[in-house]
């Protein structure tokens, strides 16, 4: 399939590999597939779960590591029990999606740190254990799951940009008002993280 | 001046430190990173590595990332599809419901007047008013008396004269208390009609107050329900 044709699959890596972009699967059915979910359509709701729920959950294990899949199952508990109100677009949906991932950790954060539970685990994502071996292996056989380790050593903020401009499709505009900031601010946090990010692959060692 | 009110010249003097690190706004090769419009051609070599990892990031979903789908899937049932067909059940209830009261009213409506109707019909024959044929209908169904044609002797006759009526009706008061001009218009200049021979006038044989008010009654009401008939000729 040739990469033009469909918006939802390119070329990955370089290496001629098709691999499916997140961010626009619906398209122009969105519409039609939320009003039947909306209506009671469990099909047309496992559409926007199979759409959303990946992208979610790489997002909330850069900004959450220690919780991602409970910060994604609250975050579908209060979606669905919103959802015959939900008003908007795909990047609306998307964008509300987010914003309510985005408050469940911040919920769940206040929680942990009323209860002073600190798992074992629970360290912050730029402090996790990331060594060379793992930006080589990232390099070797660049699976999500090492580029999520390698974009979590970014600060959270950068990082946090980055996930929401490319993974989740939002503009920079739509990402300043979910994360609280100025537009400036997010253009620019999300550059230093491009910046450092190569930075550390140069570190690396890796050159393609 | 300054908007305090400072001059130019008192501000210090701050040197503009140039931030390395933040790119200029010119940087398209980032910001086609981020919109995922991929590496454009005049790319550095410094990115190639990055937009491999952000394509990384947005590759299909690996299975242990479907694993939640049957818990959202039950919050979905349970949350949007179940009340969805309740609300449609309770819209469906509510349209059967106001039908039946619509209907329960047009048929309780009818029933009443039919009833009022039937009930009107059947008093009015063991009355005794109906006209001929339903009468006689009415006589052969429920029982009501069967018709007869209501008249009095022909003044003369040599019949008695009957007692005076005790009912307060006008009819009755005239007749007890007027002139014999006004008996004779009661009872046949009006109702000529009304006239049988004596054989088919059984009411005229009652004898008693109680035929007598049978017979005023007969000739007083059937005046406007009474069909026309010829006055039979006198015998001689």
């Amino acid at each position: 399939m040739p990469a033009g044709i469909c918006p939802t699959w390119r070329f990955c890596c370089g290496h001629g590999v098709l691999v499916r972009i997140l961010g626009a699967v619906f398209g122009e059915e969105f519409p039609a597939a939320l009003a039947a979910a909306q209506q009671g359509s469990e099909a047309a709701f496992t559409r926007l779960w199979l759409d959303a729920n990946p992208v979610l959950l790489r997002y909330l294990r850069v900004i959450a590591p220690e919780a991602a899949e409970d910060a994604a199952a609250d975050t579908w508990v209060q979606v669905v029990r919103g959802l015959p109100r939900f008003r908007g677009d795909e990047a609306a949906w998307r964008a509300w999606l987010f914003t309510t991932a985005r408050r469940r950790v911040i919920d769940a954060s206040r929680r942990r740190s009323r209860r002073r539970e600190e798992p074992l685990d629970d360290l912050p994502a730029a402090g996790l254990p990331v060594t060379a071996d793992a930006a080589d292996e990232a390099m070797e056989r660049l699976g999500t799951q090492s580029a999520i380790t390698l974009l979590a050593r970014l600060p959270r903020l950068q990082a946090e940009v980055i996930l929401l401009r490319v993974v989740a499709g939002l503009d920079t505009d739509s990402v300043a008002r979910l994360v609280g900031r100025s537009p400036g601010a997010v253009r620019v946090a999300a550059h230093r993280g491009l910046r450092r990010l190569a930075e550390i692959l140069t570190e690396a060692g890796v050159t393609l | 001046m300054t908007g305090g009110g400072v001059s130019g010249s008192d501000m210090p003097s701050l040197p503009w430190t140039a931030r390395t690190d933040v790119p200029p706004a010119e940087d398209t090769s980032a910001e086609a990173l981020l919109a995922g419009s991929g590496l454009p051609a005049g790319a550095g070599p410094e990115l190639r590595p990055v937009a491999d990892v952000l394509a990384a990031l947005s590759a299909r979903p690996a299975p242990d990332e479907l694993t939640g789908l049957a818990a959202a899937q039950a919050e979905f049932r349970r949350h949007v599809a179940r009340p969805a067909q309740v609300r449609q059940s309770h819209r469906q209830h509510r349209r059967r419901r106001g039908l039946v009261s619509r209907l329960g009213v047009k048929v309780g409506t009818a029933a009443a007047l039919v009833a009022m109707t039937l009930g009107g019909a059947a008093a009015a024959a063991y009355a005794g008013v109906l006209p001929s044929s339903w009468q006689q209908f009415a006589h052969r169904t429920i029982g009501a008396p069967a018709y007869r044609a209501h008249h009095v002797r022909p003044a003369g006759a040599g019949a008695a004269a009957p007692p005076a009526p005790r009912s307060g009706h006008p009819a009755h008061q005239t007749y007890r208390s007027g002139p014999p001009a006004r008996h004779r218009f009661v009872h046949h200049a009006v109702l000529p009609h009304l006239v049988r021979p004596p054989a088919a006038r059984p009411l005229a044989h009652h004898s008693g107050p109680s035929g007598v008010r049978a017979v005023h009654s007969a000739l007083v009401r059937p005046a406007r329900y009474g069909t026309y008939r010829r006055p039979l000729p006198e015998r001689e």
